[in-house]
């Protein structure tokens, strides 16, 4: 079978055929905790409203949902949370959470941000999306412009970005 | 981990985690009691737990030969001693295989001395006494000597959380002698054959029910299964799938009616991915 590109999946197969691959993909999830032990399982997708994203996000127990700080996500956020999120969250325990990215650090922007703000602005989100915001990621250009890709907070865990990285982590955990 | 059989079928049987227990299995000869009480050491070799078999009709290298032809391979079990067959077979041709071998299987103390000694070192492990029936028929003791033997041996597993398996024909025994084999053991699995006849003549089908087991809840009704090339297999009668994952549900499944239909669930998480995912795409989400 020659490697299909995503969107010809979405494209090219009928909801039939859509259903089906949902159901293999419920199946293999089962079988991954079952078999392999698993804690926790993160399925990576993009917030959309195709095929792939809303049946992931169906599979899912928990949603964080990764957004930047401009107005433009915001409100796709906002809709993304009336339209999709409060539906897949009504039943069973699932529930959805924002994590905030690329937040400026203090030393970075000469205190135009700091943790203080970004509670005062967490806390404004949570009231106007209605969704828990768990923590951020910082944004360090060291790391944006970096010329090569690696895993960097297991290879520099000392620096800033990695310490707020676990802390992040651990938040989620307790979630769980 | 995978929902792991203690013995074979179990996870249909019970419901969540199996107690360590030590079982009566009883069945009319040539109904496969030894390949079950095979399987059920087989598996916990597999996940580390160690296994003594006492065999009274079989020796030590028959033993490994019919495990090997269903895929059972032991001899590095043997080899590293995980694996200790407590010989009471080939005392019949005045041979000592192994330090496990018992030369006076008449004498109950040896046997119990020898099974004793084929514990050291281990602590959970996997008995399988091969089979009441067998050493009744070779030891010169009466019945209430016979059942403290067996008391012993269960308290002696239980002590250290560990399964056993004791294995009986029950046509071999009086009532009263089954009836207190009954009362020794944790629980109870009977085996049994029925005469089916089909097109193509008379088939043999066999039947394995969970009669009774303490400190677990278990279906109770009788289940048929094969010996094929792997061992023993429970069949289904009729198979129920999830509608979410399409996985046999081997338990009682989770059922939820929604918009005035019946579905059948593996789990709640499959029910609430489905309700979550009809929820998007409507009726047509089946």
């Amino acid at each position: 079978m020659e490697k299909e590109d995503i969107s010809d999946i979405e494209f090219q197969h009928d909801q039939k055929w859509q259903l089906k691959a949902i159901k293999r993909f419920q199946s293999f999830k089962n079988q991954l905790f079952e078999d392999q032990d698993l804690d926790c399982l993160l399925l990576d997708t993009s917030p959309g409203i195709r095929y792939w994203s809303i049946n992931s996000l169906a599979m899912a127990n928990m949603l964080f949902l990764v957004m930047k700080t401009s107005d433009m996500d915001i409100e796709g956020t906002k809709k993304m949370v009336n339209d999709i999120y409060d539906v897949l969250t009504k039943y069973g325990k699932s529930k959805d959470y924002i994590i905030l990215n690329k937040i400026p650090e203090v030393e970075n922007s000469h205190g135009l941000w700091s943790d203080t703000t970004e509670l005062a602005w967490a806390e404004e989100l949570q009231k106007d999306i209605g969704t828990q915001v768990v923590g951020s990621v910082p944004c360090f250009c060291d790391i944006q412009f970096s010329k090569h890709e690696f895993l960097f907070a297991i290879k520099k865990p000392d620096h800033p970005f990695s310490k707020k990285v676990v802390e992040l982590a651990e938040r989620m955990e307790k979630l769980c | 981990m995978t929902k792991t059989d203690v013995f074979p079928g179990s996870t249909r049987l019970i419901e969540g985690h199996m107690p360590p227990s030590s079982l009566l299995l009883i069945g009319p000869s040539g109904i496969g009691k030894t390949i079950f009480g095979k399987q059920f050491l087989y598996n916990g070799l597999m996940h580390d737990e160690p296994g003594i078999y006492l065999s009274t009709d079989e020796s030590p290298e028959r033993i490994a030969e019919s495990m090997k032809s269903f895929g059972f391979n032991v001899d590095a079990y043997k080899s590293n001693g995980t694996l200790r067959v407590v010989d009471c077979y080939s005392w019949r041709i005045g041979n000592r295989l192994n330090k496990h071998s018992v030369s006076n299987p008449a004498d109950l103390a040896t046997v119990s001395a020898a099974i004793d000694y084929a514990r050291q070192g281990l602590n959970k492990t996997r008995l399988v006494l091969d089979s009441i029936t067998g050493l009744m028929t070779i030891c010169s003791h009466n019945l209430t000597y016979f059942s403290k033997f067996l008391q012993i041996l269960v308290a002696k597993t239980r002590a250290t959380s560990s399964n056993a398996i004791f294995l009986v024909s029950p046509e071999a025994h009086d009532q009263v002698f089954m009836s207190y084999l009954r009362e020794i053991f944790d629980g109870t699995l009977e085996m049994k054959m029925e005469t089916e006849r089909n097109q193509s003549g008379e088939e043999i089908k066999r039947l394995l029910r969970l009669f009774s087991l303490k400190g677990a809840k278990h279906k109770t009704q009788w289940t048929p299964f094969e010996i094929n090339d792997n061992g023993i297999r429970l069949k289904n009668e009729k198979e129920l799938r999830c509608v979410m994952c399409s996985r046999l549900i081997d338990w009682q499944p989770h059922s939820e009616v929604i918009e005035g239909k019946e579905y059948s669930f593996d789990s709640l998480e499959c029910s609430n991915t489905y309700k979550r995912l009809r929820s998007l795409y409507g009726p047509s989400f089946e």
